[in-house]
């Protein structure tokens, strides 16, 4: 399945960088509280630029990467980091530590901002009612990406067609579940029901290869 | 939004692929509910899992120490 997002022009730089991604996988282990993220928080509260460093030189590669993974561009993906770290600087007491790792927290930054600048890109070409010069995000090409590791795709590889299908138009394609179902011609319902139940699987797929 | 509804959404919530109105509802609820939060740390996970990882240029540091105006 493919979908069109934004200018190919914009793409070019980024595919050629998919030949740089570190082949690092995070596991379910991120999610669990760490110290040392409340004290960066804490540092970068009281205007310490060395902890807002410290954050950025843990947490830059893989924000960039989910910012890539949707945006498909170098530059606009390095735009995403840019404003990710300078809104963690200028709303710190926004990440609170018992709810979850920093990098949960900055990664979900990324992806909010990189789904606002797909959908953004819609509404443009839409107003302007022309066809979307358009880049591929090809589900399959996605899956076999590979900065995953082989738990990951094995994870995806497990669910239906149709719930990776909706899950990586989703995630990496940054839709609406309304925008994948029109995308797919499904009922609004159908693809709600796709991405819950296989985001379940993966949760407790990716859950139980970190406790073996 | 009751528990029930909310945690019907986690998922979706979790991918940004509720509408603004929804996510905002199912925050509204994920800030009181000790349940949903467990719940969608387990779909951080797969989130985080799902994207790998590609090392900034030397441009952006300096980009955002620009930005944030501390020397």
């Amino acid at each position: 399945m493919i979908i069109e997002t934004i200018p190919a022009r914009e793409a070019e730089a980024g595919l050629g960088a998919i030949s740089s991604m570190i082949d690092v996988q995070r596991s379910a282990l991120l999610t669990v509280p760490n110290p040392r993220d409340a004290e960066l928080a804490a540092g970068v509260g009281s205007r310490d630029r060395t902890s807002l460093e410290l954050a950025f030189k843990e947490h830059g590669a893989a924000v960039k990467g989910v910012a890539w993974r949707v945006l498909k561009d170098e530059n606009l993906a390095e735009d995403i980091v840019q404003e990710t770290f300078v809104t963690f600087w200028d709303s710190p007491d926004k990440y609170d530590s018992s709810r979850g790792t920093l990098r949960t927290f900055l990664l979900t930054i990324a992806h909010r901002k990189s789904v606002d600048v797909v959908r953004s890109e819609v509404a443009r070409t839409r107003r302007e009612q022309r066809p979307p010069d358009p880049i591929h995000h090809d589900v399959e090409e996605e899956v076999w990406s590979r900065d995953l590791s082989d738990t990951v795709r094995n994870a995806l590889m497990e669910l239906a067609e149709g719930e990776r299908e909706a899950i990586a138009l989703a995630y990496y394609g940054g839709l609406s579940y309304v925008q994948v179902a029109e995308r797919l011609g499904l009922p609004e319902g159908t693809v709600k029901s796709r991405i819950r139940a296989g985001m379940k699987k993966l949760s407790r797929s990716l859950s139980g290869a970190e406790s073996e | 939004m009751n528990h029930d509804a909310a945690l019907e959404l986690l998922p979706l919530f979790s991918l940004h692929a509720l509408d603004e109105a929804g996510a905002r509802a199912v925050e509204v609820h994920v800030a009181v509910c000790p349940v949903c939060r467990s719940e969608l740390a387990g779909y951080a996970a797969v989130t985080e899992a799902l994207s790998g990882e590609l090392e900034p240029g030397p441009e952006v540091w300096p980009s955002i120490v620009a930005r944030i105006g501390v020397v």
